[in-house]
């Protein structure tokens, strides 16, 4: 069985205290300029690929999971988003045409529109290409947020599945 | 080991990946009845309407055959099943033989009874030899009737806009996108296509291509007896599955192939995946043909995997649906026509603000989602389709499903063109997600990125409040 790497950011909710400078780290990450203040006033499009969900008590740091075999590269219909070989489940915004089968698809709610020039297309977390810790999870104050990069079972973990008889 | 593999689209890649993925050595035939690679179908619409290039067609990249190690056979397609032998009748009457087959053949449009149907400028619209012909043959249309207002027909029609024809689609039933669309939101739909130009009649059918003597189109003449010109004609009322040239087989054939759990037919070794089958529908609770992508997908991949010697079972699917046209954006999976009193065992969950043009429509049953319908706003729709999967009981936040929830100003999430000191609200967008849910379900998720309908499947004791 091919061995899979895996790598996520796992939110701990117990930690999170919904300050959501991970959605800040994200946005300016994902900017131009990658200053903050600049990603905020002159490039006036800050858009961060997580989101802290609240609700209550409750709050944690929901990005893209990283599937195994994700909803949304079966629901692609231009083959726009790919599993990677080294785990990520990545967009490519060029291949895009935002039919937005992927939003309708992701149980985590994790694919957002994205307007890029104009024209909307869809983005996600892409575990920061270039750093080696994401900069939500560099960004977390309280260790909300954890990196995994374990070499995974993958896909074993799905074959062990049973059939129920009957 | 030789896996063949009958047809080549979504269903056939996804099966080529499971199989690769378990047994490296095994020989793969592929019969494509098209002389070229698997492509992304759903795509000609926006290749016509020229918002893709041709170069973005392909749905792997270029080299994908060789690296899985791939025979193709192309231009030939499955014409007979021999499975007492254990081979195929190709094309030309050649014979191949297999260990394991999987039918991936997909569906065909479906053509009804209209008088002068057959000869040149009436064309479905599936496939890249449809897109080809009504490409070549734009040149002399000024006018075009669209027949069937559903997915294919809409997205063409609006193709066919864009590339400045007259439009007119004509739908048998009262509303365009019959089978998503509920009565409010067609009128919503039907406003959009208004404000844009395209022309459609509902509640009628054609009866009668026009033709002058050379053959060319010349109209369309309808039920009510009106009569529409127009040179050319797109037929979109619909597919069936591809089951002609396994009619003679013992193949277990109701509507579609008729597949197990494990996508396997009745026949042991065959398989079948995609349009063709009739498979288990997870909120109907029967099994019926459901032609959408994204279950041809899983289902290919089910098959390739048991084919392959594994062991997965497909537990279901339901239509998933995304479509779009002048911007205006539909959401829907399961049950979305449902209205508020149409039945009794069904709830349904409305909020419509005309103004600021939001709809969402949720459908319960037994207190569990069933489908749902969106329009315009369709972000974080997904989380409703995961609700959909893991059959969760929502009682405990039904309030929240489509409601609006005044989020406090620290909640708000960050958007465009604001200054930092105070995000912009966009209160939609939180209304509902996973913190609404119970914290079992939560913690299973996060901890275990895996499919959400495998994880639940049948026990939902466990997760309850």
């Amino acid at each position: 069985m091919v061995k899979q790497i895996r790598r996520r950011v796992y939110p701990i909710e117990e930690n999170c205290m919904g300050c959501r400078l991970c959605e800040v780290a994200c946005a300016v990450e994902h900017s131009k300029t990658k200053d903050p203040i600049s990603a905020f006033l002159e490039e006036g499009n800050p858009f961060s690929l997580t989101v802290v969900e609240m609700a209550g008590p409750v709050s944690f740091s929901l990005a893209c999971r990283h599937c195994d075999e994700p909803y949304c590269v079966e629901a692609c219909i231009s083959g726009a988003l790919r599993v990677e070989d080294d785990g990520r489940v990545l967009v490519y915004e060029e291949v895009c045409v935002a039919c937005g089968m992927c939003v309708v698809s992701c149980p985590w709610g994790a694919i957002r529109f994205r307007e890029v020039d104009g024209v909307k297309k869809a983005a996600k977390c892409d575990l920061c290409p270039g750093r080696e810790v994401p900069a939500c999870v560099a960004a977390c104050p309280n260790r909300a947020l954890i990196f995994d990069t374990a070499l995974g079972p993958g896909l074993e973990l799905v074959e062990e599945e049973e059939i129920i008889e009957g | 080991m030789r896996y063949v593999i009958a047809g080549n689209s979504v269903a056939a890649v996804s099966a080529i990946d499971a199989i690769r993925r378990r047994d490296q050595d095994g020989e793969i035939y592929v019969i494509s009845p098209e002389p070229r690679t698997a492509y992304c179908r759903p795509l000609i619409t926006y290749k016509l309407a020229g918002q893709v290039p041709p170069e973005r067609l392909p749905y792997r990249q270029e080299g994908y055959y060789r690296a899985k190690g791939v025979n193709l056979i192309y231009g030939k397609s499955l014409e007979g099943l021999e499975p007492e032998k254990g081979r195929v009748a190709l094309t030309g009457g050649e014979r191949l033989e297999y260990d394991r087959l999987l039918l991936a053949m997909g569906a065909v449009p479906f053509m009804p009874p209209i008088e002068g149907l057959d000869g040149p400028g009436v064309y479905p619209f599936t496939t890249m030899e449809h897109l080809e012909l009504v490409e070549a043959a734009l040149r002399d249309w000024r006018e075009v009737v669209v027949v069937g207002a559903g997915m294919i027909g809409i997205k063409a029609a609006e193709a066919l806009h864009l590339r400045g024809l007259r439009v007119t689609v004509v739908e048998l039933l009262d509303r365009i996108l019959p089978i998503v669309l509920d009565g409010t939101s067609s009128v919503w739909a039907q406003r959009e296509m208004e404000k844009h130009g395209m022309g459609y009649i509902l509640g009628d059918s054609v009866v009668a291509i026009e033709r002058d003597r050379k053959g060319n189109v010349q109209g369309v003449s309808l039920k009510s007896g009106t009569r529409v010109p127009a040179q050319g004609v797109i037929v979109a009322v619909g597919v069936r599955p591809n089951v002609g040239p396994l009619s003679s087989s013992p193949l277990q054939i109701n509507k579609g192939v008729v597949v197990d759990d494990c996508m396997e037919t009745n026949i042991e070794g065959v398989y079948a995946a995609g349009d063709i089958v009739e498979a288990y529908d997870l909120i109907l609770g029967a099994k019926r043909p459901i032609q959408v992508w994204p279950l041809a997908f899983r289902q290919g991949l089910i098959a390739g995997a048991n084919m392959a010697g594994g062991r997965r079972r497909y537990v279901g699917g339901f239509p998933i649906n995304a479509v779009g046209f002048f911007g205006f954006k539909v959401a829907s999976a399961g049950l979305s026509t449902v209205e508020p009193d149409m039945e009794e065992s069904i709830e349904v969950l409305r909020f419509v603000d005309e103004e600021r043009g939001i709809f969402r429509k949720v459908v319960l049953g037994n207190n569990k989602v069933m489908g749902f319908l969106i329009l315009n706003d369709i972000s974080r729709a997904g989380i409703y389709t995961g609700l959909i999967w893991s059959r969760m009981d929502v009682a405990g936040f039904k309030e929240y499903l489509v409601d609006e929830v005044s989020v406090p100003e620290s909640c708000r999430p960050i958007v465009s063109g604001t200054e930092p000191w105070s995000f912009d609200t966009m209160k939609t967008h939180r209304r509902f997600g996973w913190a609404l849910f119970p914290l079992s379900y939560r913690k299973q998720f996060t901890a275990m990125p895996s499919r959400i309908e495998e994880i639940c499947a049948f026990d939902s004791e466990v997760y309850t409040l």
